[in-house]
């Protein structure tokens, strides 16, 4: 997962440029000098790692009401080898749903999903086939989380500008699903991106629905380098109107050690996440 | 031939010397007046006198004192029943006067009095018509704007029209939907013995698909888009994605997931029915569509696609029931005004003999509704399904009005008058009348406005616009007409005959009657019963029953409901009692939660229920498939951390219609098909009275919502204001009347005359089991309207007659006489044309229609027989009588059989008689009163102690004798 920062007004006039799907003049500098693809393809290459472990706090807020819900999430991920990937996450707190968890495998083109619910300790495989419902019920959705899908989208450069907070000069991309079927798979009928040019890292990301409307928008700040990666400290997805979801990593690990047990059914089962 | 009278100190005796097969004419003898029967070839005759040169002529019935030698023309009239006695008052031989060569009269000799408003009309009329370019400019230039607006005229058959807007409830409501989403859907129905073959599926897949991404729909409901809670056994998985969203799966598979759907109370019965073979989509709408005919219309051309691949599929709902009412409101004035406009023009010309009344009608309808229409637009109100009554209530009320215009103007030009002194007579003779008609009808109109349902304020507006607009119209373009077209004096048409012949006969034949006090037995049972049965009217507000059962939607509404249902909701909302956040509780609490699941449990009990949806049962499904989808568990959890760590899993999209993003608030929603406003009315209560007793032992608060709910609402709002309205319509009636003719006693009289169609109508009503909705509550003003005019123009009519003529019977036969022809015309050709719409598919119009056409008629009843009836009644009482008619009233042979004359001669009593004078109540005079009980009406022979020194000794004294036997002395 790969986060990045904008400042503020540039977010608003992004913001508003993305939206109105009309790129404003002052702030288009020049064409993009390469493809879309291929920068995503680069962004992949040049951001991904091998393993990642965070603990984060998630904020839930209702836009309305104001009321928010707190949780502590551990994350663990791991890329085996290229197109394979194996996820588990689980909460810590709150109590009630401390020891909640679920493990993620992506292999050979298969994916499965176990859902772990500790108050009747039973590990239930899920059926993956809803990318398109939200995490856990934050504003994520699974297949936010799984990060870019460099298979099944279509990336164009539509141009360039000035990257928030005077990050630098940033790339325009459109994102659109390769065909109908993967579009209503995961919810979306396209996402602009905000693509750092000099670091490859996305610092804003806006989702349109299946009607073409609005539908959220990810802000991913408070970025840091570790190593040659960088990664966002703080995301916040806004579903306007609705619910605001921040998540805060709190420590992060890329590319150490993480013993195979942790991916394993057993893990969760066992409940040694609790343990 | 010499006839003699017998007995009796007075004696006429007549000289024949002229006889015609109705018509003896004598020569008289030295009588002072005529009374007595004169035997002609063995049949008897009674005997009244048509003319003297002695009186001024006038109309009607005539006293007189003869000289002697005096020549008497004396009109035999038919044979009469000893018991029929007033029917020979009516008896007056116009038809011979009618064959005689009209009476010229010069305007000025008529007794016509001119009061402000008669001759300020009188100014404009003679004024326009020397100025025929005026009427004309002011026509266009009156028309210049609204002509102008009526370029953004814009169509409403939106439903929310029949709401309340601004009412708690309706605040209420709105919050629920900014909270849980619209309650507004369309249903999209798909059935087919090879349903759940691939291919179809497929299709109806990618149609659901295709609905996600319409933007007037908020959410697409169906087994391609809806979550399926299930635990499939053989891969030990939980499945949430919908049930038809991999279409790539085994038969087996599928027969498995379709026997397994059966058990989801969400989805089967709801969205899918695996024995019946059939598929539903619940379109759940976006609650800021101002209406929802673009997207039924959308519906419809889609579903049309799948005619070839399905047995049945048609759209359902709401939408359906906004589209049908914006094409009947295009389509039904298309059908029924040019039938009702010919059937005008047939009576016109059949009954009034010329097309006049026809020209000028028709010319103020279109102009009126045009120039009302365009005022609509600029004040922002759409054309709506009351609105659309306007046009017809305007040809109605204006007919009314221009078919008088017209009967006055034919009476001007039987004198020969001018055309200006035609206008003149116009005024003079009905421009009171006219104004204080429009002036009732309009503000009758207007009463409407009391309603707290938009489209019944706005039509009130709309109506009241175009009566007066049509007054306007009809004074500016009368005298331009005649100058363009001068009125030219035609023969009696047929119809007129017929009208004729109809009052001779009938209304001779019964008016008696209705004159006795026997009558009063009919009448009081008539208010009586339709008194009962109007406490049986129910109001109903249900859209789904406003739609006649052959027309197709109502058809594909009915199809829905038998074989799915639960197309009606009603919205429970629980919140907590304590709102202050003190105590931090949720409704996801597991023992808030388990409350909600035993209400959940004891709503389903309900027969009415068709279906229960909440947040509770929710979680008790994904327990149960948590569980292998064990029955048992089909239950909330009692763990709080088990209802946790279920909600994580749920998506919002499932959760927000029914439980609030706080948690403070869930929705539960119900599901019925209950049609009438009434029976969900009395479901509502029991739903109340069940939560009241829930939520006493629990933390949790209610209230009830829905468009369901608003709509009982509105259908009871329909009952106060129609109850404020006739209240109103009552006073103003009253009032203005009392004004106009400076009298309240003909204030108060015009009151049963102008109710008395109203009691009919509500007892039909209640009789027939129609019910007050937003269609019938207008006819109600529509009838006192109508009644009104009629009342008006006779109550003008009569107080004239009265004032010229001998006595108040006269002065009703008179007056009947003149408005027959008028108000039996009218009456009849509108009846007749607003039948038509019982053919109409909406069905408040066909009510409309249909309660219009009957009260029209009994309208006929109250105008030519009530009116008249009491006036004469109430004039009778209170003035006496004259000589006259005593003549008329008192059955002489039953008075002379009768105690009070016991052995007196004929003599004697013709004698007692001729001094006496009858009155209808004992005075405080001296004298003798002498009660003649045999008689159809009260009675009493009233001699003067001045006058009883006339008869001799033994006669007064035997009178005296007969009283005192009585005890009447």
């Amino acid at each position: 997962m790969e986060f990045f920062m904008p400042s503020l007004s540039a977010s608003l006039i992004l913001s508003f440029c993305l939206s109105s799907g009309f790129l404003c003049a002052p702030l288009q500098a020049a064409k993009c000098d390469k493809e879309g693809n291929a920068i995503m393809k680069e962004q992949d290459k040049r951001q991904s790692a091998k393993t990642e472990e965070e603990k984060q706090k998630i904020v839930i807020q209702d836009v309305k009401s104001k009321k928010k819900e707190e949780r502590d999430l551990v994350r663990f991920g791991i890329k085996p080898k290229e197109n394979d990937s194996r996820s588990v996450l689980y909460f810590n707190s709150p109590a009630t749903i401390k020891g909640a968890g679920l493990l993620s495998w992506k292999e050979q083109g298969e994916e499965n999903q176990w859902l772990y619910i500790p108050e009747i300790k039973k590990l239930q495989r899920i059926a993956s086939g809803s990318r398109k419902e939200y995490f856990m019920g934050t504003d994520f959705t699974y297949a936010d989380l799984e990060g870019e899908n460099l298979k099944k989208n279509n990336y164009t450069c539509q141009g360039e500008m000035a990257c928030p907070n005077k990050q630098g000069q940033c790339y325009i991309i459109e994102a659109k699903p390769i065909n109908e079927s993967e579009s209503r798979n995961i919810g979306y009928s396209k996402r602009m991106l905000l693509v750092n040019k000099d670091k490859l890292i996305t610092h804003k990301i806006v989702f349109f629905d299946l009607k073409g409307a609005k539908l959220k928008t990810a802000e991913y700040v408070q970025w840091e380098q570790i190593g040659k990666l960088w990664r966002p400290n703080l995301a916040i997805m806004d579903r306007h109107g609705v619910q605001k979801t921040f998540i805060k990593v709190n420590s992060r690990k890329l590319n150490k050690p993480i013993d195979d047990l942790v991916f394993e059914k057993r893990f969760l089962e066992k409940e040694m996440h609790i343990k | 031939m010499t006839y003699s009278s017998r007995g009796g100190a007075e004696e006429l005796t007549l000289t024949l010397y002229e006889a015609t097969s109705d018509e003896l004419i004598f020569k008289s003898s030295d009588m002072p007046f005529l009374r007595g029967q004169v035997h002609y070839k063995n049949k008897s005759y009674q005997v009244t006198l048509k003319d003297s040169p002695h009186e001024e002529r006038q109309r009607g019935f005539y006293t007189f004192e003869l000289e002697a030698g005096q020549e008497l023309y004396v009109t035999l009239l038919k044979e009469l029943d000893a018991e029929e006695l007033t029917r020979w008052i009516l008896e007056i031989p116009l038809d011979k006067s009618e064959q005689e060569e009209p009476q010229h009269h010069h305007l000025e000799e008529l007794p016509l009095k001119r009061g402000a408003i008669a001759h300020t009309l009188e100014a404009i009329l003679v004024t326009l018509y020397h100025k025929p370019w005026l009427s004309a400019l002011l026509l266009i230039l009156l028309s210049l704007f609204p002509a102008y607006q009526l370029k953004n005229i814009s169509v409403d058959p939106s439903l929310d029209r029949v709401l309340v807007q601004d009412s708690p409830l309706m605040k209420q409501y709105k919050k629920s939907l900014e909270l849980f989403g619209s309650d507004k859907s369309a249903i999209l129905y798909f059935k087919d013995k090879d349903l759940f073959q691939k291919e179809k599926l497929e299709k109806l897949r990618a149609f659901a698909w295709k609905l996600q991404k319409e933007d007037k729909i908020a959410r697409v409901r169906s087994v391609f888009t809806t979550t399926f809670m299930r635990y499939e056994k053989e891969e030990d998985t939980l499945f949430t994605e919908p049930l038809f969203q991999d279409l790539d799966i085994s038969s087996e598979l599928l027969a498995k997931r379709l026997k397994h759907v059966q058990k989801d109370p969400n989805l089967h019965g709801r969205l899918i029915d695996v024995p019946q073979k059939t598929l539903v989509f619940v379109l759940e709408l976006n609650h800021h569509n101002k209406t929802m005919v673009p997207i039924a219309e959308l519906l419809n051309s889609e579903v049309k696609k799948f005619k070839e691949d399905f047995s049945e599929s048609f759209q359902t709902g709401e939408p359906t029931i906004e589209l049908f009412q914006k094409e009947e409101m295009a389509e039904s004035p298309k059908i029924f005004m040019p039938l009702i406009t010919l059937v005008l023009l047939i009576c016109f010309v059949f009954f009034l003999g010329s097309s006049f009344a026809f020209i000028i009608t028709l010319l103020a309808t279109l102009l009126s509704t045009a120039w009302a229409f365009g005022w609509m637009t600029y004040m922002n109100i759409p054309i709506q399904m009351m609105v659309n009554l306007v046009p017809g209530i305007l040809l109605t009320l204006s007919a009314t009005e221009i078919v008088h215009i017209a009967s006055s103007l034919k009476v001007a030009k039987e004198n020969h008058f001018s055309d200006v002194d035609s206008l003149r007579y116009l005024a003079r003779d009905i421009g009171k009348a006219l104004f204080l008609t429009l002036s009732t009808t309009a503000l009758g109109f207007l009463s409407i406005r009391f309603s707290e349902i938009k489209i019944l304020q706005e039509f009130s507006v709309v109506a009241s616009l175009g009566l007066i607009f049509a007054f306007i119209i009809t004074i500016l373009y009368i005298p331009l007409h005649l100058r363009l077209f001068p009125y030219k004096k035609k023969s009696g048409s047929q119809g007129h005959a017929l009208f004729k012949g109809f009052e001779k006969y009938f209304i001779r034949l019964t008016y008696q009657f209705l004159f006795s006090k026997k009558a009063l037995l009919p009448l009081l049972a008539f208010l009586m019963l339709n008194t009962y049965f109007a406490t049986q009217v129910e109001v109903d507000n249900d859209t789904f029953r406003m739609i006649a059962n052959r027309a197709q939607v109502k058809k594909n509404l009915n199809t829905f409901k038998e074989r799915m249902g639960g197309m009606k909701s009603i919205h429970a909302v629980l919140s907590f009692k304590d709102s202050t956040g003190e105590q931090d509780h949720k409704m996801t609490d597991a023992k808030n939660l388990k409350h909600l699941w035993k209400l959940h449990q004891e709503l389903e009990k309900y027969k009415e229920v068709k279906h229960i949806e909440s947040f509770a049962g929710l979680i008790a499904i994904l327990n149960r498939e948590m569980r292998e989808g064990k029955e048992e568990y089909y239950k909330v959890p009692n763990s709080q951390n088990l209802i946790s760590q279920y909600f994580i899993m749920l998506s919002r999209d499932d959760v927000d219609p029914l439980l609030s993003a706080d948690k403070l608030k869930t929705n539960i929603k119900i599901s019925h098909d209950l049609s009438s406003s009434k029976r969900t009315e009395v479901f509502i209560k029991k739903l109340e009275k069940h939560l009241e007793r829930f939520t006493k032992d629990t933390p949790f608060k209610f209230h009830l919502t829905s468009r369901n709910i608003l709509n009982i609402h509105a259908a009871n709002t329909i009952i106060s204001s129609q109850s404020a309205s006739l209240i109103t319509m009552g006073l103003v009636i009253v009032v203005l009347i009392s004004l106009f003719f400076k009298s309240l006693q003909a204030g108060l009289l015009s009151l049963l005359p102008n109710l008395f169609p109203i009691f009919g109508l509500f007892g039909i009503m209640g009789l027939l089991n129609i019910p007050l909705n937003v269609g019938t509550c207008v006819v109600a003003a529509i009838t006192i309207g109508i009644a009104a005019d009629d009342t008006i123009h006779l109550f003008a009519r009569y107080f004239r007659d009265k004032e010229t003529s001998l006595n108040p019977l006269t002065a009703s036969r008179l007056t009947i006489g003149d408005e027959v022809v008028p108000i039996l015309t009218t009456s009849l050709s509108l009846a007749l044309s607003f039948s038509f719409f019982s053919f109409a598919r909406f069905i408040p119009l066909m009510q409309f229609g249909l309660l219009s056409a009957y009260v029209l008629l009994l309208a006929v009843i109250s105008d030519l027989y009530l009116g008249p009836v009491l006036l004469s009644r109430y004039f009778l009482f209170k003035e006496g009588n004259s000589n006259f008619i005593k003549w008329m009233l008192i059955d002489q042979k039953t008075l002379k059989e009768g105690q009070v004359f016991h052995n007196l001669s004929t003599a004697e009593v013709d004698t007692i008689l001729a001094l006496s004078r009858v009155t209808f109540k004992r005075e405080n005079s001296q004298g003798l009163f002498i009660p003649l009980k045999n008689s159809s009406v009260d009675i009493y022979i009233h001699l003067p102690t001045d006058k009883e020194s006339h008869l001799s000794p033994r006669t007064f004294e035997k009178i005296c004798h007969n009283l005192k036997t009585l005890n009447l002395y």
